[in-house]
């Protein structure tokens, strides 16, 4: 089994051509279907202009969004030409709603990184995304058009999310010339954490991935900061990582490292939950 | 991701065999290896955890307890390794629901058999708390059976992430199935799209070279389940692929109605994901 189909959020929004692009490479790599989507939800009455009352706005709004939308889905066309099953989804809906409810469709989604205020009601929420969609995401930094991950990072701690992400990212894993395990190590719990690596690692090997370094962090606070300066020193193509969060009063709350790799690494993170 | 690497848990009392034997039979279809795991989890908890990992000549019945696990893993090893078949042993001195969770890591698929084994319950595996902490797909096989030949598979269609993460997970298996239905159960305010949504997954399995796939909707009995379980009987499925909803709550697994029924109730081998 491999990536058999992609998803890409494809949006007017900061390097959405760049995310393509990448997800073009990357499908055509795995000759993968792939599934473009992008959602646009009403304005609020405070923030649309003019008239705020009644059906005739939102009637003419939702024509606008629909129209707006087929014009996204043509250039996702035109610039996803090479690619042999290439199919559109766009829909006057949350972005983010959307994206989670259609990612059933994909094997892999691929989406940037949240933005500003402006983009509230085009962009999505990436850690809603991870937490809801079932679906392994690959998160993209702004301004990256490529990936070809033959260094891949796996940030390993030995949880659910951890195993997911391991698991999800085989397909990747067996294109890596290097894949170096960093595992995230509790003071008092070296020798289990000995064991869990030397677990994975027989595990990878089974899937044909061959574990080139194992490595130990040993750090209690700022895990995410070591783990994005092990990775820049490393010159790693990918991070792949669990990514946790649970919910507090309905609200997804995240683990304070999944939350730092998804702001500040200017790698490629592929997060699992 | 095909399945190279299989988990059995094996009970210290019954007959080897049943969901054993069923974990056999695949480790052959997929030519995976097979991990048997048997825990027992010493009665004091405040042994020190180098006791555990080095019982001392001084403590009897540490000693003892692994002795018996290990007896059990030579009884293992004799039953089921073949030169093609690759099998593995791991004894380990923890509750067996710990224990199998825990080296789940290594494996692919797990396979644990039913409720109600053993009345111990230092030696008692829990099939849903395994479930809700492997972060691997679990196979629950009734007591009754001890062979599986997934020909006819039904997906249990929820839209929701156990129900995606176990459709995935269970990709090994449809692809070698006969015929496979998606069945989406509507419940009250999910009616819209339902059969778009069974059709979509049926795409996505087209894509992943599943052959054969049909679609149903059905709706609501009183009882959830009911649905569902008229489904196996009325189609002769083998295998029932379903999503594990539930959570812990203070330090206890609640589960979802649907799925605490289904592993109480069910009589064929099914495959959760959480």
């Amino acid at each position: 089994m491999s990536f058999a189909a992609l998803m890409v959020h494809f949006d007017t929004g900061p390097s959405s051509h760049q995310r393509l692009r990448l997800a073009v490479d990357l499908a055509i790599g795995f000759e993968a279907a792939l599934i473009g989507i992008a959602g646009r939800s009403y304005l609020p009455p405070f923030l649309a202009d003019g008239d705020t009352g009644g059906t005739e706005r939102k009637n003419g709004e939702q024509q606008e969004m629909t129209r707006a939308l087929a014009e996204i889905g043509e250039k996702f066309h035109a610039a996803a030409k090479q690619v042999t099953h290439a199919e559109w989804r766009g829909t006057p809906d949350d972005a983010t709603n959307l994206i989670v409810r259609e990612a059933r469709a994909a094997d892999l989604v691929i989406i940037g990184r949240k933005h500003g205020l402006e983009q509230q009601y085009y962009g999505l929420d990436p850690g809603v995304t991870i937490v809801r969609c079932g679906r392994p995401v690959l998160l993209v930094p702004d301004r990256i058009d490529s990936l070809d991950p033959r260094r891949i990072v796996v940030a390993w701690k030995d949880t659910r999310e951890s195993r997911r992400a391991v698991r999800d990212a085989i397909p990747l894993l067996k294109r890596a010339n290097q894949v170096i395990i960093v595992e995230i190590c509790e003071h008092g719990a070296e020798a289990q954490s000995l064991q869990s690596v030397n677990d994975l690692g027989d595990y990878l090997l089974q899937h044909d991935v061959t574990v080139t370094r194992k490595a130990y962090l040993h750090t209690e606070l700022a895990v995410a900061d070591e783990l994005v300066r092990f990775a820049e020193d490393e010159r790693a193509d990918l991070i792949v990582a669990g990514g946790y969060g649970h919910s507090r009063l309905g609200e997804w709350a995240f683990g304070g490292v999944t939350r730092r790799l998804l702001g500040e690494s200017r790698i490629c993170g592929l997060f699992s939950h | 991701m095909p399945y190279v690497s299989l988990l059995v848990h094996v009970d210290l009392e019954d007959q080897l065999g049943g969901h054993v034997g069923v974990a056999a039979d695949l480790a052959d279809l997929f030519r995976a290896r097979l991990i048997g795991v048997a825990g027992w989890a010493p009665m004091s908890v405040f042994l020190a955890q180098e006791a555990l990992d080095n019982p001392g000549v001084g403590d009897f019945h540490l000693q003892d307890m692994k002795t018996l696990l290990d007896q059990r893993g030579k009884e293992f090893c004799a039953a089921f390794g073949t030169p093609e078949r690759k099998v593995e042993w791991r004894s380990i001195l923890d509750f067996p629901t710990e224990a199998v969770a825990r080296e789940a890591r290594s494996a692919d698929l797990v396979i644990v058999g039913g409720i109600a084994q053993s009345k111990d319950p230092f030696r008692r595996l829990d099939p849903g708390g395994t479930i809700l902490k492997a972060g691997r797909p679990v196979l629950v096989v009734p007591k009754h059976l001890a062979k599986l030949s997934p020909k006819r598979i039904a997906i249990a269609w929820k839209d929701a992430r156990e129900a995606r993460r176990a459709v995935c997970d269970a990709l090994p298996l449809l692809e070698k199935a006969e015929s496979v239905v998606v069945v989406e159960v509507l419940e009250e305010g999910s009616s819209n799209g339902a059969s778009h949504r069974v059709k979509d997954v049926a795409k996505y399995l087209t894509r992943h070279r599943v052959e054969i796939i049909t679609e149903q909707v059905r709706p609501a009995d009183v009882i959830p389940i009911n649905s569902l379980l008229r489904l196996i009987e009325s189609e002769n499925i083998d295998l029932l692929v379903a999503g594990a909803y539930g959570h812990s709550r203070l330090g206890e697994w609640v589960f979802g109605g649907v799925t605490r029924d289904l592993l109480a109730e069910i009589q064929i081998c099914c495959l959760f994901s959480h």
